[in-house]
């Protein structure tokens, strides 16, 4: 079973340090994301359509929005993950890019000797419980250095990942802010779909292509952000967090948590820290 | 927030030093000011020249940073001398030395510890208080000094290359008096001037976005190409002068674009122990080396280079460089220069780690530094 070992939330965002030996479903965050792999066996993680190797000379930079999941890990043998949400807001005050987005130029970061020692230092602040602003600054360099390297060119060329979406339909707009106002509640998407002003098929087609991804997994990404915002902001009980947000029980709630952040919601509720606001 | 931001007070002109320093020092309200020198013994008429211009009210405190080498002992030493003398600003007076030292001064003073606690990238300044006492920075060199960056490149005691990076050091005014470049020798004023061409180049080819970076990089090069050779030739043609200044100080302020292998190998390199380097000598050899191997990477802007030192566009860029190299009398490999095979393994391994390598527009490991120092020596 996969398990949590810490997980700290700042202004920065998220960074977890996770055990993982199943794979997950397919999903995405509003966040950067960087993915190391500290120890254990190798894994992969797929990206959009391409599977990229994860083991120690090879991490991942994942822009936001971008659909992705881990793989072929063993179910026998746990691989530990070094995992970054980053807010790409608190991003851009250390960046030298003019791009919001947190937007990285390829996915595949090698892992060179600074890079890895960072990672290091991170790993065992976060389980020694270091000074907050240490791991605070170790974030903020970390994710600049991949950052840096997603844009500098390699000899194997550059898989780039897309371009940043392109001016929305007001109507997507609209389904987008109906979907966030009432993910509290059960969301039928065919309802969206109409008090948005479009047809089922249409407001899939649209959603798809300028969000990027499906108004489903859209509606996962903000179940998962609420679920993990009240599970580490109040001590309501995992039961009535799952039902409020649509879930039938506690245990569908516990399979999609597990599937969509890799460990159960109780186990995220107990390991998790808060770094001051640095 | 900003991303491209200039905001730094800078004041240009001959003989302006006087009327500049007293009018600064007034407005920052400063009594008890410490100068941080790196222009050593050859250069005294200069240091007499800001000593004299310091008004009768306020009492000035030099301190001449022994070998000129900005390192970790020298910092603190400067630092205690700031705390016993109850200085209350600092002025840096010199290169690059002089000025780095002059910004790590001030982040040492009040705080506890040794100053890399205070170094790396943003999260880690948020361990610093919310201010330090003032910088002016007075570069005697037309060569890039780091006068409108938020960086301080120091020599730690392991070995180490430090870069302090941290928004609370940007000297809050700039002086430059062209007059004050006068008396450097061709061959100190030949590596400066390599070295604004440098982080002109540099500059313009880094992987950030920064437009008004890239006009003022280009704008420095212009000035470079065109007077460089005058200056060697001339130390008194107060044009050229005027132009080499300009030329650094562009290089300077385009740095918060970010620079690239050049200087991640020269930063390196300045960091061994016991050798006390040319930067823009080294510089100027390593250039050409790393322009080749970032060529794969950089398409259309090579072109522009060429176009700036009136080329046409089939000529080869590092060809000129070195021939440039070879007119104004510098060196062509790091072995003149007291470089030993010995050391090039750890500068390589530095090299990778600097701030500088990551925004070369070619991803660059200490491999690839290894063999180009190779070929450097």
């Amino acid at each position: 079973m996969s398990t949590a070992l810490a997980v700290h939330h700042g202004p920065f965002g998220r960074v977890t340090l996770y055990n993982l030996d199943r794979s997950m479903a397919l999903h995405a965050h509003r966040e950067g994301h960087l993915i190391f792999h500290v120890q254990g066996p190798e894994a992969s993680i797929r990206i959009d359509d391409d599977i990229y190797p994860m083991f120690g000379r090879q991490a991942v930079a994942i822009s936001p929005w971008q659909l992705h999941n881990y793989m072929s890990l063993d179910p026998g043998q746990p691989s530990l993950f070094l995992t970054l949400y980053i807010k790409p807001f608190w991003f851009l005050e250390a960046s030298r890019q003019p791009n919001a987005s947190l937007r990285f130029g390829r996915n595949q970061i090698e892992v060179t000797e600074p890079i890895a020692r960072l990672v290091y230092l991170l790993a065992s602040g976060m389980l020694e419980d270091a000074d907050d602003s240490f791991i605070a600054g170790y974030l903020c360099e970390l994710t600049q250095a991949c950052f840096d390297q997603s844009w500098q060119w390699v000899a194997d060329g550059a898989t780039f990942t897309r371009c940043a979406p392109p001016v929305r339909d007001f109507r997507v707009r609209n389904s987008v802010k109906l979907m966030q106002n009432r993910v509290s509640e059960r969301i039928v998407l065919d309802n969206i779909a109409r008090d948005s002003g479009l047809s089922r098929p249409h407001f899939y087609k649209l959603f798809r292509q300028q969000i990027g991804i499906t108004p489903n997994i859209y509606l996962n990404t903000l179940r998962m952000e609420t679920a993990i915002d009240r599970l580490t902001t109040t001590h309501d009980p995992v039961t009535d967090i799952g039902l409020d947000l649509g879930f039938s029980s506690q245990a569908s709630f516990t399979r999609f948590f597990i599937a969509n952040v890799g460990i159960a919601p109780s186990d995220y509720r107990r390991v998790v820290h808060f770094t001051g606001t640095a | 927030m900003s991303l491209i931001s200039y905001v730094t007070k800078i004041h240009f002109a001959e003989n302006l030093l006087e009327d500049a320093i007293e009018v600064e020092l007034e407005l920052l309200g400063l009594r008890r000011p410490l100068i941080i020198s790196d222009n050593g013994a050859g250069r005294r008429g200069i240091v007499d020249r800001l000593l004299e211009t310091i008004p009768r009210s306020v009492s000035a405190l030099l301190y001449e940073i022994p070998a000129g080498r900005a390192t970790e002992e020298a910092c603190l030493e400067a630092a205690t001398l700031f705390a016993d003398w109850e200085a209350d600003g600092v002025i840096g007076f010199g290169g690059a030395s002089a000025i780095n030292l002059a910004k790590a001064v001030t982040l040492c003073i009040g705080h506890s510890g040794p100053p890399h606690k205070y170094a790396g990238l943003g999260g880690r300044s948020a361990s610093t208080r919310q201010t330090v006492p003032p910088v002016i920075a007075v570069p005697t060199i037309a060569g890039s000094c780091f006068e409108t960056v938020s960086v301080a490149i120091l020599s730690m005691r392991d070995g180490r290359v430090m870069s302090l990076v941290n928004p609370l050091i940007m000297p809050r005014v700039v002086i430059c008096d062209p007059t004050l470049t006068l008396d450097l020798p061709a061959r100190q004023t030949a590596g400066a001037g390599m070295d604004a061409l440098t982080h002109c180049i540099e500059t313009y080819i880094a992987t950030a976005y920064n437009p008004p970076a890239d006009g003022i990089a280009r704008d420095g090069l212009r000035r470079v190409i065109a007077h460089i050779e005058r200056a060697v030739a001339d130390g008194s043609d107060l044009a050229a002068r005027r132009e080499m200044m300009a030329a650094a100080l562009n290089g300077a302020l385009a740095h918060q674009k970010g620079l690239g292998g050049v200087h991640a190998m020269s930063h390196a390199l300045g960091g061994l122990a016991g050798k006390s380097l040319e930067h823009g000598a080294v510089n100027a050899v390593l250039l050409p080396l790393v322009l080749e191997f970032n060529a794969p990477a950089v398409a259309a802007r090579y072109d522009e280079i060429k176009q700036e030192f009136g080329l046409p566009p089939r000529a080869d860029l590092c060809e000129a460089i070195i021939r440039l190299r070879e007119r104004i009398a510098l060196p062509a490999c790091l072995g003149d220069m007291g470089i030993e095979a010995g050391d090039l393994e750890r500068a390589a391994v530095s090299a990778e780690a600097d701030y500088s390598n990551r925004t070369n527009p070619r991803h660059a490991a200490a491999s690839d530094y290894l063999s180009m120092l190779q070929a450097a020596l």
